[in-house]
């Protein structure tokens, strides 16, 4: 009997990674958006704390300009983890967002 | 027996970036909830004169069955300087915005896209581009100088909603 191919391979959970869509990074290597900064099974809550994370290959830095009401800060948005990219394919169901197998 | 908790009006400050600076808007029971943007630091903050002037308008029109909203914001800021007058002219360049508006209750409306059903790219106000109109006026010794903006759209339908918080906005 032939063999699968790996298209025709049952999708095992072990195996799944996830990726920001090769042609997305590509017009925009920079994006950013948010993902819950603790529990990444459920949408945030309006009260939840969030954090801003780098959909492409490298971390960005900026500094957010001082205001009268806070300081200059400097606003770090790290790589998203496979964990982060995870929750915005399989909760939030983000379009850019895909499961592919590694 | 009627409600009578008070309901302020006004929007005490806006946050704005450039439509073109949204790749994707997320939708969580009809409340955006993540914004997608090309790059970092793209929301600007306008913290404008708290003097019971800004204000956020949406009216509903209709003509023969063709149902339209023209969305206006205004606000004022203290002063004419060449900051002020090369920020206006830099703002009356960009064709399409978008805003967040901060009312006085917490409630932010979005303006400058078409109201969103579902996660996907945000589209522009359809009938009239969400643009920016500054106005620098002198008035009279009898009152101050300022710069003024009137952010004006017309679109097919009312705002969406956020449920982001200002540190979540500025953090993207």
């Amino acid at each position: 009997m032939a063999e699968l191919t790996k298209a025709e391979q049952p999708v095992s959970a072990a195996k799944v990674a996830y990726r920001y869509n090769q042609r997305q990074k590509y017009k925009y290597p920079d994006a950013v958006t948010l993902v819950p900064a603790f529990d990444l099974t459920k949408l945030p809550g309006p009260n939840d704390e969030v954090v801003s994370v780098a959909l492409g290959d490298k971390e960005i830095r900026r500094t957010l300009p001082a205001t009268a009401e806070r300081p200059a800060t400097e606003m770090v948005s790290k790589v998203a983890t496979q964990e982060q990219l995870k929750y915005l394919y399989e909760v939030e169901k983000h379009p850019h967002i895909e499961r592919y197998i590694p | 027996m009627g409600d009578c908790t008070p309901n302020e009006g006004g929007i005490i400050k806006s946050f704005a970036t450039k439509l073109s600076n949204i790749t994707s808007v997320t939708i969580t029971s009809g409340v955006i909830s993540n914004f997608t943007m090309s790059s970092t630091g793209l929301w600007e903050e306008f913290l404008y004169d708290l003097d019971a002037t800004a204000n956020f308008n949406q009216v509903g029109a209709i003509n023969n069955n063709r149902f339209t909203v023209e969305q206006t914001a205004f606000m004022k800021f203290r002063g004419i300087t060449e900051a002020s007058l090369a920020a206006a002219d830099a703002a009356a360049q960009c064709c399409d915005t978008v805003w967040i508006h901060v009312l006085s209750s917490g409630a932010r409306l979005v303006q400058g896209i078409e109201r969103l059903s579902a996660t996907g790219a945000p589209q522009r106000t359809k009938n009239s581009n969400t643009r920016i109109i500054p106005t620098a006026n002198t008035d009279t010794s009898a009152n101050e100088a300022r710069t003024e903006y009137t952010v004006q759209g017309n679109a097919n339908s009312f705002t969406n909603t956020t449920s982001l918080s200002d540190s979540a906005i500025l953090a993207l």
